[in-house]
């Protein structure tokens, strides 16, 4: 009653007066802040979209020029090893050999089996570069076991590995990229880290299938991993990031609590992969 | 005090005008405005078209009665209307049961307003007035808050609800004060204060006037990072 007793000299009440406008600003207020938070959220999505469409660039360009090199490896074994050993091989076998006494054919064609063979072995190594026999046939825990045992034959580090809950084998295509990611996180361990042992395990909890790697080298954490996925270098960690993005899994890269060793622990969907 | 009546009288017409301008603009973009929500505008603009023409012609001191009854039916079905238009836009279910909820007391009470009152009747029926527009601009801010945890809404205001919506809340906004206090004016203070009615009024006119010419088609913006994502899957 009290507001309605505040008249102004010409009997009108300013309580309404002030009222109205006091509604109409806060009114018009609302609308302009939320017209100015919309504008405010379409640059955040706009500069998401950018350093989203940067990200995607950058994990395409690592990927090309992985592809490219490894074409160039390629390239250079066959023409560095295989191409000089078959020049030599047809060497052996050319149209003066049936001249030749029998002796020397024979040894001819003795020398030229051997450099056949070799190139066979080559081609071989080369094959099984590109796709591990043991992989093929026998899984992802026979190929990790394969390629720790090389390691650890070569006396400088000890490498191992334990698959918990390994009973059903991934998709072929699916061993392949997470056979590739622990290769590439390995041959940075053996190239960077000075480590002596490297372990990995794999073990499933719910519906989540985890690889966790450990080495008690010089490693990364995560926001290293980061920034090194954001510069232009750190070629191989892209490849591992676009590998696992393949499979719609994450990697996460810490120093463990008694800050002794590093760990990488790589997880994925059990229904994305099975 | 013979200019001010000029200029009420001014308004009282562009405000009766304005209703049946809405009601031929939506007939001319009938195609755009087949959305539930924007049925029930056309239906508003009927009856505010009928109830200004009323108001217009019939001196209120001429039928007192007749007056407040028109006033509260008058509160009731717009508020109905506009109640019913926010909540044919609302995406939050729990928002649209509040709207339910508090409507269903709101008729009660005007309901029951009017008829204990009909008998002495006063020049305004404030209380229902008030609280429809505080009810309304409730909503309003719920529909707005409704908007800003949509991710599908990039740019707000190239949505008809967005300018149908602000039309009401400026409309409601301004009127707010005037209802609270119309009923205990005195003839030259209804004559002075019922501009700021009929000013708020041809805001709104046009702010849904707006939301009708709109292409309804582009309410629905795919957000910068949704985009993003679909061109890349494109590739």
């Amino acid at each position: 009653m009290f507001l309605l007793q505040v008249n102004t000299s010409t009997g009108i009440p300013s309580v309404m007066f002030f009222g109205t406008i006091g509604m109409l600003t806060l009114a018009v207020g609302l609308i302009v802040f939320i017209i100015f938070h919309q504008r405010k959220v379409i640059r955040y999505q706009s500069t998401l979209q950018r350093m989203e469409q940067d990200q995607q660039r950058m994990l395409l360009n690592a990927s090309i020029r992985l592809q490219e090199e490894e074409r160039q490896r390629l390239a250079a074994d066959l023409h560095d090893d295989a191409g000089p050993l078959l020049a030599t091989a047809r060497l052996y076998l050319n149209e003066n050999l049936v001249n030749m006494d029998k002796t020397s054919q024979l040894q001819s064609i003795y020398n030229a089996k051997q450099i056949i063979d070799d190139t066979i072995q080559l081609i071989r190594n080369i094959s099984h570069s590109l796709m591990p026999p043991t992989l093929k046939n026998f899984g992802l825990e026979s190929a990790v076991n394969d390629l720790f045992q090389k390691i650890s034959g070569s006396g400088s580090l000890n490498a191992s590995c334990r698959f918990h809950d390994y009973k059903e084998r991934l998709k072929t295509e699916d061993e392949l990229i997470l056979f590739r990611v622990l290769q590439e996180l390995v041959n940075n361990i053996l190239k960077h880290s000075n480590a002596s042992f490297i372990h990995v395990t794999q073990n499933i909890n719910g519906d989540r299938f985890f690889l966790r790697l450990h080495h008690d080298g010089r490693g990364l954490t995560q926001s290293d991993f980061e920034k090194l996925n954001k510069s232009p270098v750190g070629l191989g960690l892209k490849n591992i990031q676009s590998r696992l993005k393949l499979l719609s899994g994450s990697i996460y890269f810490e120093k463990d609590v008694s800050q002794t060793y590093y760990k990488v622990t790589i997880e994925l969907s059990k229904e994305e992969i099975l | 005090m013979v200019k001010v009546k000029i200029i009420k009288e001014v308004l009282d017409y562009i405000t009766l005008l304005f209703d049946p301008l809405l009601a031929f603009l939506f007939f001319c973009f009938r195609n755009r405005n087949k959305l539930k929500e924007m049925q029930v505008l056309f239906v508003y603009f009927i009856i505010a078209f009928s109830a200004d023409y009323f108001f217009v012609t019939h001196k209120s001191t001429d039928y007192p009665k007749l007056t407040i009854a028109v006033f509260s039916f008058f509160t009731i079905l717009e508020y109905t209307l506009f109640s019913l238009f926010i909540f044919y836009i609302l995406r939050n279910k729990y928002f649209k049961r509040i709207i339910v909820f508090i409507s269903i007391l709101f008729l009660i009470f005007s309901l029951s307003y009017f008829f204990l009152n009909i008998n002495n009747p006063k020049k305004f029926d404030s209380p229902s007035a008030s609280i429809e527009s505080i009810l309304i601009i409730i909503f309003c801010i719920l529909f707005l808050f409704d908007q800003l945890n949509n991710p599908e809404i990039v740019i707000i205001y190239e949505s008809h609800r967005f300018w149908a919506i602000t039309g009401f809340l400026i409309y409601m906004a301004g009127s707010l004060f005037l209802y609270i206090y119309a009923a205990d004016f005195t003839k030259e203070q209804k004559n002075y204060y019922w501009n700021i009615n009929s000013f708020v009024n041809i805001i709104k006119g046009i702010f849904l006037g707006i939301a009708i010419i709109m292409k309804k088609e582009n309410f629905i913006v795919h957000s910068p990072v949704e985009k993003s994502y679909n061109s890349l899957e494109k590739l």
